[in-house]
């Protein structure tokens, strides 16, 4: 098989260049307007899911619930012994820790 | 008006532009996008093959240029830049494009076949009827080069830019243009040869 010559080769490029410019389709502006709006409603709707939020908001309220399910358990301990003195004084005994 | 007056002219309606841009004015970017839409949708349409690729990568360039114009620190002209950004946009389609056939060959089941081929038989609508064939014949040659021979041969054989330009928009030197358009002129060439000896 013979390779092509640089002639040849030009000449079958010349059917590829210097093409008359083919304009950007019609509307081209509006319809890229109306996707940069679009764009920029999804990403404000977005902002609230963005997964570092979310995960700093899940993080914040499981560390709540511990802080307060931890002083709960305090509170229910503390009571719980009171209880038990009073328990215990009504039969004239004493409670030792 | 002499030419270097135009020059001028040109360069300081650029500099107000850009400054207009940077200010966020909505009508400075419609006029961009009067200015430049027509060369960058042909350049991407020259790369990609493909009318509705083009017309969304011309979009995508246009939102980069949008989002980024603060930061554009004026080392180059403003359309070398946007060429730039487009040039960057088209190809990172052509690679993710070539990513899904190649998902799509090792899992068809998961990755289902994009119905729109970018390379499907092309043809510029700038070419007339007696030469569609071979013009056929030649873009399918051309969209199978390596990206950064594609381009070059792209811009400068088929939009006629200079190497010069070219080599501002690549970033590359000019001899690195050079040595990828005959390296691209070599490859067509053996590809070229089987279709023009059957």
């Amino acid at each position: 098989m013979k390779n092509m010559s640089n002639e040849q080769f030009e000449h079958e490029m010349n059917i590829i260049s210097n093409l008359k410019e083919v304009s950007a389709p019609n509307f081209f502006y509006t319809r890229l307007k109306a996707r940069i709006e679009k764009e920029n409603l999804s990403n404000e709707i977005a902002y609230p899911l963005n997964p570092i939020l979310v995960i700093c908001a899940l993080t914040l309220f499981l560390f709540m619930n511990s802080l307060l399910l931890k002083n709960d358990s305090n509170i229910v301990n503390t009571n719980s012994s009171q209880e038990m003195e009073a328990f215990a004084a009504s039969y004239d005994q004493i409670i030792s820790n | 008006m002499n030419s270097l007056n135009i020059y001028y002219t040109y360069i300081l309606i650029e500099k107000e532009l850009i400054v207009s841009l940077k200010q966020g004015e909505a009508s400075a970017f419609k006029v961009l996008i009067e200015n430049y839409q027509d060369r960058v949708y042909y350049s991407v349409l020259n790369i990609l093959h493909n009318a509705a690729e083009a017309e969304d990568t011309a979009q995508e360039t246009f939102i980069q240029v949008y989002e980024s114009i603060s930061g554009f620190k004026e080392e180059s002209s403003l359309a070398t830049w946007i060429y730039r950004i487009a040039i960057r946009k088209a190809l990172e389609k052509i690679r993710k494009h070539k990513n899904r056939q190649r998902l799509h060959s090792i899992v068809p089941w998961w990755m289902p076949s994009e119905e729109k081929s970018v390379d499907a038989a092309y043809l510029n609508p700038g070419i007339n009827n007696e030469n569609k064939e071979k013009a056929t014949l030649v873009f399918k040659a051309i969209s199978e080069l390596p990206h950064n021979q594609r381009v070059a041969f792209t811009l400068i054989r088929v939009q006629g830019m200079k190497h010069e330009e070219v080599s501002e928009i690549m970033q590359l030197s000019i001899k690195a243009v050079e040595s990828l358009l005959s390296r691209a002129k070599e490859n067509l060439k053996n590809k070229l040869k089987h279709y023009y000896n059957s």
